[in-house]
């Protein structure tokens, strides 16, 4: 038997939260999820391109439970995997000395598309020259 | 980078996967099946999280156990963060 947990938020959840994790951190804003690079970032998804913030904004206006659910899990899902990528590339943009290495075999197709999209941003960038 | 004691970084962490899931919840009503033929309408700013994800939402923020998974969201609703919360168990 599985679960489910409902939670219902206040209108004003932006504002609480806001107040809540200041209350917790002070005036720190380093402790954070979301995504460090480029929030506007496009992923080359099948014959059109997906952007992340703009795809975002979309969800919430779905109106239909079933596609609304569909469409937030794929987000979350794209979000999960850009979050790892994140964290295994971050070294190199804080301290060039550092090296990281991921083998591109053990990755699945959408993810080598994303990670192929990471590197030619950070390349965009100017950050570290990637080694592949 | 504040120093948190470990319960409050669990709250931060918990409380950061709210926020993502507040960011992608309709403001206004959802449709929902309650049926094969039946709908509900789901008010806005409600969410449903399965199981799975909220266990994987644990894991990642080092919460022991359901009952102090519990005790994170009925701090938060005391604080005013959410309304109300509830676990219900789905039946086939």
């Amino acid at each position: 038997m599985s679960s489910t947990l409902t939670i219902q938020f206040p209108e004003d959840f932006d504002k609480r939260y806001g107040k809540y994790r200041t209350g917790l951190l002070g005036n720190d804003v380093t402790h954070s999820n979301e995504i460090q690079f480029s929030s506007q970032y496009n992923i080359g998804w099948s014959s059109k391109s997906f952007n992340f913030e703009d795809e975002k904004k979309r969800v919430k206006f779905i109106a239909s439970a079933d596609d609304h659910k569909l469409a937030k899990e794929r987000w979350l899902n794209i979000k999960q995997i850009l979050d790892a990528i994140y964290k295994v590339l971050s070294p190199l943009i804080a301290n060039d000395t550092q090296e990281v290495s991921l083998n591109p075999n053990t990755l699945s197709l959408e993810q080598k598309a994303v990670f192929s999209s990471v590197l030619r941003d950070m390349l965009n960038a100017g950050d570290p020259d990637p080694v592949i | 980078m504040a120093d948190l004691t470990p319960a409050n970084k669990k709250k931060l962490c918990i409380l950061e996967k709210l926020k993502e899931e507040w960011d992608l919840t309709p403001k206004g009503p959802v449709s929902e099946r309650a049926g094969l033929a039946s709908y509900r309408v789901r008010p806005g700013g409600e969410t449903q999280i399965s199981q799975p994800k909220f266990y994987s939402w644990m894991r990642e923020c080092d919460v022991g156990d359901l009952y102090e998974f519990k005790n994170i969201l009925a701090g938060f609703q005391e604080a005013g963060l959410i309304s109300k919360f509830e676990i219900f168990n789905d039946y086939e």
